[in-house]
């Protein structure tokens, strides 16, 4: 896969972040040593090989469905960055 | 030239659980904003999923109920986008590898034919959290995160709807269907059924498609089947007059009955789903499955066939009665045993349903179980009142609680059977009403009618309306 200067803006732009012109620069030359590092896979031989979606073996982990503890509201206003009537308060999106 | 619609339809419905999808806040409605939130539905940093046990049998439930063929391995998803109602910036869903899939629903189409609508899939994931907009369009949103990650489940349809009546008649049935296997319980005024819907235009008997577009979020049926006649007409006179159709997402105007476009972004639909790596995989046997099918409880269709049979109703009856399963069940509990059932279905389908209209209640919240009910009918059957009396009782036994042989005994409406004292009214109304016992003895036999209401209206309506009828007319023509 090929990442330019293109992708590292729409990649940037689908995760609502602005970067300035050097990040784009940092930004390309680090994702782009990532997919070549995971191009090291292209080379074995994947065939009939079934897609992992998990790496440590496990299945089927759940829990019963119990209500347990949550968050104080003070302590859920302590996190949000603006807080206003018991809301998180965010600039408008669309 | 004629067009027909192709409608297709995704229904999100909230699965009915104690818990969240990946974590033990509550799910309750109505709360106080962000009481029901923690680390993990928050998206902190470090916070770890864990799947509910409930919502993967309400999913299972849910697909055996659509016929549906349910995985033996299904994962979840990320679905990444940026949106503030989801602070993961990633809603965890199911994508590659669904719990359900390839089922059907059958409905009646407009002519009353049985057809089938297929389902595609039904996965498994959360919801988000709401947003509230500022007065001020200029102004910030705010947002509160109680309902996001509570379990959905989202059926996604083949686009195998022709109408807006039969697409009704689908949601009518899905939602029933949810609601007899307790999966959902499909509450509109809580938003625990949305639906979106797609719907495009094409010349009669054309296979292709046409441009679709999509109309979000509805949570009721009836605006449903209004936006989609809005759209029928809307596409049609657009490509009669040659023009063409752009691909759209719209949102129904409640105000103004009709769609309007939706402001988006444009570049969102960019989802890059990968496996979630803090979830694991989700594996069922053969048996698993087959307990869980068994276990189902009977299906809105199946109740309706042999209630009718059972019990010998009409149409109309088994209609009305299984249009929840609650009322069904109900009237079950109340004529099993019981000699004449289609009484007991008529009294349901009129009075009940008069008080739970009246006072705005569920059948749960009725105060008359149906064993209070069966002793209103055994003291009508045993002539300790009539029926007219009976409908007087039933109103104080829903406002009271008590039992009808309560109220009966406490308000002294036991009917009077005692011909004796019968007789003695009778014989006084007929010397206070010399002119219409000379009009009646005249010929004039309708007056009949009048004479028993003044014999009824003595005795407070407990007489007998039998005995009344018998000893008047003896005494007349005597």
């Amino acid at each position: 896969m090929k990442i330019d200067k293109k992708t590292i803006q729409w990649v940037a732009d689908l995760a609502n972040l602005s970067l300035g012109e050097e990040e784009e620069l940092e930004m390309e030359k680090q994702l782009l040593a990532i997919l070549d590092y995971m191009d090291i896979l292209s080379e074995l031989d994947l065939e009939g090989v079934e897609p992992t979606s998990h790496t440590l073996g496990y299945k089927n982990v759940t829990r019963e469905d119990r209500v347990g503890e949550s968050f104080e509201i003070n302590e859920v206003k302590k996190i949000a960055p603006k807080w206003e009537r018991g809301h998180f308060v965010v600039p408008r999106v669309v | 030239m004629s067009f027909e619609a192709v409608i297709g339809l995704e229904i999100h419905i909230q699965l009915n659980t104690q818990t969240k999808t990946f974590c033990s806040c509550s799910t309750s409605f109505g709360d106080k904003p962000n009481s029901h939130t923690c680390p993990v539905c928050l998206g902190l940093p470090g916070a770890l999923p864990v799947f509910n046990e409930q919502a993967l049998n309400k999913g299972i439930m849910a697909g055996l109920a659509l016929k549906c063929e349910v995985a033996e391995f299904s994962i979840f998803a990320r679905k990444n986008y940026f949106y503030p109602d989801l602070p993961k910036s990633y809603q965890i869903s199911q994508y590659e590898s669904p719990l359900n899939k390839g089922g059907y629903v059958l409905i009646n189409d407009d002519e009353g034919k049985k057809r089938k609508v297929g389902i595609t899939r039904a996965h498994l994931e959360e919801d988000a959290g709401k947003l509230i907009h500022d007065e001020n369009p200029k102004g910030p949103s705010f947002v509160d995160f109680n309902r996001c990650g509570v379990p959905l489940l989202e059926i996604v349809t083949e686009p195998d709807i022709r109408t807006p009546d039969e697409a009704y008649r689908f949601l009518q049935a899905i939602k029933e269907m949810m609601q007899y296997t307790e999966v959902s319980e499909c509450n509109m005024e809580k938003g625990e059924l949305r639906v979106d819907v797609n719907i495009s235009m094409r010349n009669f008997g054309d296979q292709g498609f046409g441009v679709k577009q999509e109309i979000k979020n509805m949570n009721s049926f009836a605006n449903v089947k209004r936006a989609l006649e809005y759209e029928v007409k809307r596409q049609t006179k657009i490509l009669r007059s040659g023009q063409k159709l752009i691909q759209q997402t719209r949102l129904f105007d409640v105000s103004k009955s009709a769609t309007v476009p939706m402001r988006m972004k444009e570049e969102a639909h960019d989802y890059r789903y990968f496996p979630d790596p803090d979830l694991v995989p989700v594996t069922l046997t053969h048996d698993q499955i087959e307990r869980i099918q068994n276990s189902l409880p009977e299906l809105p269709q199946n109740k309706r066939e042999r209630l009718k049979k059972q019990y010998n109703l009409t149409d109309y009856d088994v209609e009305v009665l299984c249009s929840s399963h609650k009322l069904a069940n109900y009237f079950e509990a109340a004529a099993n045993g019981y000699k004449s059932p289609k009484k007991i279905a008529n009294w349901i389908l009129s009075e009940l349903i008069r008080v739970l209209n009246e006072r705005r209640i569920e059948i749960d919240d009725c105060k008359v179980t149906p064993t209070k009910l069966r002793d209103l009918f055994d003291l009508m059957d045993s002539k300790v009142i009539s029926g007219k009396i009976a409908k007087a009782v039933f109103d104080d036994m829903v406002e009271s609680g008590q039992s009808a042989s309560e109220i009966v005994e406490k308000k002294g409406l036991k009917q009077v059977t005692d011909r004796a004292e019968i007789v003695k009214v009778i014989v006084e109304t007929i010397e206070e009403n010399e002119k219409v016992v000379r009009d009646y003895r005249d010929g004039k036999k309708k007056v009949f009618g009048f004479l028993v209401g003044k014999v009824m209206q003595k005795t407070h309506g407990k007489a007998s309306p039998k005995l009344v009828n018998e000893i008047l007319r003896e005494k007349l023509e005597s």
